[in-house]
């Protein structure tokens, strides 16, 4: 009853911050400054700070209900001349209640999402290290509950490879065939800036990894892009692997359609983590094909008033596997203010079989979910 | 600019200092510097773009001819630039704020209505309803 009632505050708190800040001015060349979604940019110190907010209530067939804080993230910044950089700090499940048990803060935990410093020599050249977002896709870049449009994630980037990379990376843009493209070169090798519990980590389970992307785009409007990343899987899949992905993004006036698709191939797992052959032994066809694929075709279309509809289709091979899963997704999102997002959406799959015992676990969940996310 | 006519009537110059020079811009580079994309001169030195406030009708103006994006969703493409701690252009709210801006400072660049120009100020563009015009050594381009 008092989560309820503090959620209910909360609701209210959100919504009065969105009146206020709706017609916010942008970043004045003034003192300091705040706008909601924009974080608190400190004078000409060239430091800001912001973040972002989620809770989610998840009621899948495969597991009880549950409401969480999910994420609550820190953004500290700093900009100045050809230097940038930049910090993302996590608390991440910090509190919950599900069925049958009281509300706890035991399955929280803190992590270091991001933490990196670049500088630019041109916009040809530009160098980073640090822990940053492994750039695969356009989805795992962007990945923040108020930045996407559904509470659940696509399969394709929730485990064939890892969330984030600490290394370094060579990124810039070049002209080429008239047009002009962006790149990214990057290397990692173990993840030294992972503070995450195991059991929540994806990042544990990948180490030294090399690879490039290579993207178009028309900002604010379309992008296509290309990527390839070579790393070690240590855990679940032991082996080598080669990860081949592409990706396309499209948008005008508010409708969007964008997907992804990845290929995995690379060495047979070998299976040096024992616990870990046991659980995939059950469903693991012997000799069956070793690569991986999966993909996500995403639609959204504004309906009336800041209310969107959001359509995604999935499919997903395991490694292993001799035929992939499908998932369905279908959803609302309320969307009074940009920073501010309410969704609500309904998945279901079929031949899930092909996934993992825990289906939630292996990336495909069956039934309702719905959140509220800002970015402050 | 209440009447659409009026609004095509309008002539935007895109304005950097009196001692900058060499700079070859085309309008999809003027969107790449305003969406912060493009963030440096060919000579290394860094762009700093200003902006007129949301409210000035010369700013609804030139993100119509230049970035193609209405309000609404540049405040979405911002979001998400926002997440890699990337920001929009800082803003004036006058044209006189803007000349003063890139007059004093090295490497920005602004625009303002082409009538408002004047000797503190280099013209690089002028913005019509029809499209893009380059301007000329010393040019005035004042309908």
């Amino acid at each position: 009853m008092h989560f309820k009632r503090r959620l209910y505050w909360l609701l209210i708190l959100l919504a009065w911050i969105a009146n206020g800040q709706a017609r916010a001015e942008e970043g004045s060349t003034e003192a300091w400054h705040y706008r909601l979604g924009q974080g608190l940019r400190l004078g000409d110190s060239g430091l800001w700070l912001g973040g972002y907010a989620s809770a989610r209530v998840e009621d899948y067939r495969q597991s009880p209900w549950r409401i969480q804080l999910s994420d609550v993230s820190l953004f500290v910044g700093w900009n100045k001349g050809a230097w940038r950089f930049f910090s993302e700090f996590e608390v991440g499940d910090g509190l919950q209640i599900s069925n049958g048990r009281a509300l706890t803060t035991g399955a929280g935990y803190f992590d270091l999402e991001r933490l990196y410093l670049d500088h630019a020599f041109d916009d040809r050249l530009k160098i980073r290290g640090g822990k940053f977002l492994t750039p695969i896709g356009r989805w795992n870049l962007i990945h923040a509950d108020p930045l996407v449009w559904t509470t659940s994630s696509p399969m394709v980037v929730e485990g064939p490879f890892a969330v984030h990379t600490t290394g370094g990376m060579l990124h810039g843009s070049f002209n080429a065939w008239d047009k002009q493209w962006n790149y990214v070169l990057y290397g990692g090798g173990r993840n030294e800036l992972d503070f995450k519990p195991a059991s929540e980590s994806k990042d544990a389970n990948f180490e030294n990894i090399r690879g490039v992307r290579l993207f178009h785009e028309a900002p604010g409007r379309f992008l296509a892009g290309i990527s390839y990343a070579h790393y070690e899987e240590k855990i679940y899949r032991p082996g080598d692997k080669n990860l081949l992905g592409l990706d396309a993004f499209w948008t005008r006036k508010h409708y969007e359609l964008g997907g992804e698709f990845i290929y995995r191939f690379g060495s047979r797992s070998t299976y040096r983590n024992p616990s870990a052959r046991g659980i995939d032994q059950a469903l693991d066809d012997a000799g069956a094909n070793p690569d991986q694929w999966g993909l996500y075709v995403q639609g959204v279309a504004p309906l009336y008033d800041h209310w969107f509809a959001i359509a995604r289709y999935e499919a997903f091979q395991r490694e292993g596997k001799s035929s992939p899963a499908h998932h369905w997704l279908g959803g609302l999102a309320y969307r009074p203010l940009p920073p501010l997002v309410f969704k609500l959406e309904y998945s279901f799959g079929s031949d899930n079989a092909a996934l993992a015992p825990s289906k939630v676990q292996g990336g495909i969940a069956e039934g309702f979910a719905a959140s509220i996310a800002v970015l402050f | 600019m209440a009447c659409p006519a009026c609004a095509e009537q309008v002539v935007i110059a895109v304005i950097v200092g009196k001692n900058e020079h060499g700079y070859n811009l085309d309008k999809a580079s003027l969107a790449r510097i305003f969406l912060r994309k493009m963030n440096h001169w060919s000579n290394r030195q860094i762009i700093q773009p200003i902006n007129l406030s949301t409210a000035h009708p010369l700013r609804r103006l030139f993100s119509e001819r230049v970035l193609g994006l209405e309000p609404d969703e540049l405040d979405e493409f911002w979001n998400d630039q926002y997440f890699h701690g990337i920001f929009p252009p800082y803003s004036v709210v006058s044209e006189e704020a803007a000349m003063r801006f890139v007059a004093e400072s090295p490497g920005s660049i602004g625009y303002i209505s082409a009538c408002a120009v004047d000797g503190r100020v280099k013209v690089l563009l002028y913005l019509t309803a029809s499209g893009v015009v380059r301007a000329g050594e010393g040019s005035r381009y004042c309908p």
